[in-house]
C-alpha cells in the first residue's frame, strides 16, 4: 500500500468526531507538497525511506489527528479544584461509613475483622470505587460543558476564614484517634446498651444508670467528632461555620463530661475477681475520674483555642 | 540554565506571538504549505502539527476566510484574512507596540 494512503488512513482511524470534513484533503495536499519540495530539491523522486522521514516530520497519525478535535481532557481546569474537593469528601464520607459498618458489626458480633489488616485492605476497594464514581459523574459533565454549576461565587466582603496551622491539623489527627478509641472502648468494653453494669470475667462493676442513658448520645457524639474532624484533615480553612461546629461538639462534650464526671463517684464493684489487684477495685471510681478529667482537660483546652479562633474572624 | 528549560522558554515566548505572525502573514493569500515555509523564511519555523489546526481555529473565530481551489497539479485550500481579520489584527499590532515598548522601558530601567 502507498505510504501516504496508509498514513492518511491511519489518521482517519484517530480523527475526533468534531474535526472538519476536510482535514484528510488539506493533509494529503500538505504532503503532497513536501514530496514536490523534495523532488525540486533534489533532483529525483522521493524513496519510501524519504517519504517515511517526511511523515516521521509531520507526526504520528495519532497526534497529528488529536490536534484537529476540541481540546481533548476528562476534567478540565474550571471542574478541576471541585473534583479534587469532591474526591476527598467522597473519600471522608466512604471512611466513616466503612468505619461505623465495620465497628457495628464488630460490636454485634458478625466479624471480628474491625481495625485489622483485613479491614484496612477492604478499603481499598470503596475507595476506589469513591474515586471512579466521581471521576465519571465530573467526567460527563465536563463533556455535557455543565461547567458552570460550580461558577465560582467567591465574595471577599463576604467569607473570611483563617488558614489552619499545623498544629490544628495535629489536633484533628489527634482528636479522631482518641475519639476513635474510646468509641471502641464505650462499646466494646464498657458497653453500657442494656444496662450500667461493666463486666470483665468475674470483675463487675456498677456504674450509675445515667452511663446507660448516655450510651448512644455518647456514640453518635463520638462520630459527629470523628466526622468533624476527618473532614477538618482534608481542609485548609477555618470558617465561622465550621468554628460553629467546633464549639458545638466541644460544649456538648463538656456536658456530657461533667455528667459522667459527677456520677462517677457512684461506681462500685459487684463482683470481684481474684486475680484483680485489691488496689484497682477500691479505687476504681477514682480510676475513671481521673480518666474522665484528663478527657475534660483536653476538651477544655480545644474550647479555648476555637473561641479564641472565632473571635480572630 | 539548562537547554531543555531554555528551549521551553524560548517556546512559550513563540507560542504567544504566533497568532499575530499568521495573522500577519495571512493579508496576502497562502494555502498551509506555503504558509509555513513563508514563515520559516522569515525565522519563524512552526511545525504542522501546531500551525494548520491554529489556523483551521482562526477561521472558526471568523478571522481567516479560506476557499479550495485548483493550483497546478492539485487543490488546494487557501487562506486570507477576514475583515474582522484585519481588525483584529489591527489590535493585535498596536498591543504588540505596546508590548514592546513596556519591555523597552523594563529593559532600559534594569541596565541604566
Amino acid at each position: 500500500m502507498n505510504l501516504v494512503q496508509n498514513y492518511l488512513e491511519q489518521v482517519n482511524a484517530w480523527l475526533p468526531d468534531s474535526a472538519d470534513s476536510d482535514v484528510l484533503q488539506e493533509l494529503e495536499s500538505t504532503i503532497e507538497e513536501h514530496l514536490d519540495a523534495f523532488e525540486e530539491e533534489n533532483g529525483k523522486p522521493a524513496t519510501d525511506q524519504d517519504i517515511a522521514d517526511i511523515l516521521r516530520g509531520i507526526g504520528s497519525p495519532k497526534t497529528v489527528a488529536s490536534r484537529f478535535g476540541k481540546q481533548q481532557y476528562l476534567i478540565g481546569p474550571e471542574l478541576y479544584p471541585i473534583w479534587r474537593y469532591s474526591v476527598r469528601i467522597a473519600l471522608t464520607l466512604m471512611l466513616i461509613l466503612f468505619f461505623i459498618n465495620g465497628l457495628l458489626r464488630y460490636v454485634s458480633g458478625i466479624n471480628d475483622i474491625f481495625l485489622s489488616a483485613e479491614w484496612f485492605m477492604g478499603l481499598l476497594q470503596p475507595g476506589l470505587v469513591a474515586v471512579a464514581l466521581t471521576t465519571i459523574i465530573f467526567g460527563l459533565m465536563e463533556r455535557q460543558g455543565k461547567t458552570d454549576y460550580f461558577k465560582d461565587s467567591w465574595d471577599p466582603l463576604k467569607q473570611f476564614s483563617v488558614k489552619q496551622s499545623k498544629s490544628d491539623q495535629q489536633d484533628a489527627v489527634t482528636n479522631v484517634i482518641g475519639d476513635v478509641l474510646f468509641l471502641i472502648i464505650w462499646n466494646r468494653w464498657l458497653d453500657f446498651s442494656q444496662d450500667a453494669v461493666y463486666r470483665l470475667d468475674s470483675l463487675t462493676v456498677q456504674f450509675h444508670d445515667i452511663y446507660h442513658l448516655l450510651f448512644w448520645p455518647v456514640n453518635l457524639l463520638l462520630l459527629c467528632s470523628i466526622g468533624f474532624y476527618g473532614w477538618q484533615l482534608f481542609t485548609q480553612f477555618w470558617r465561622k461555620s465550621t468554628l460553629i461546629a467546633a464549639l458545638a461538639i466541644d460544649c456538648v462534650s463538656l456536658v456530657v463530661l461533667v455528667v459522667m464526671l459527677l456520677h462517677v463517684d457512684q461506681t462500685q464493684v459487684i463482683g470481684l475477681s481474684d486475680n484483680l489487684d485489691a488496689r484497682i477495685t477500691e479505687n476504681i471510681g477514682l480510676i475513671f475520674k481521673v480518666s474522665f478529667v484528663v478527657i475534660l482537660g483536653f476538651t477544655l483546652m480545644d474550647l479555648r483555642h476555637h473561641i479564641k479562633l472565632f473571635k480572630s474572624l | 540554565m539548562e537547554t531543555e528549560q531554555l528551549d521551553k522558554l524560548k517556546q512559550e515566548l513563540r507560542r504567544g506571538v504566533l497568532v499575530l505572525a499568521v495573522l500577519m502573514q495571512l493579508r496576502r493569500e497562502h494555502y498551509g504549505y506555503s504558509l509555513r515555509k513563508s514563515l520559516s523564511d522569515v525565522g519563524l519555523e512552526i511545525d504542522e502539527g501546531t500551525l494548520y489546526p491554529l489556523v483551521r481555529r482562526l477561521e472558526k473565530q471568523g478571522l481567516l476566510e479560506s476557499e479550495w481551489r485548483e493550483d497546478g497539479k492539485r487543490k488546494k485550500r487557501f487562506y486570507r484574512l477576514s475583515p474582522s481579520g484585519y481588525i483584529a489584527l489591527e489590535a493585535m499590532q498596536t498591543e504588540w507596540q505596546n508590548l514592546n515598548q513596556n519591555i523597552e522601558i523594563i529593559y532600559q530601567g534594569e541596565t541604566s
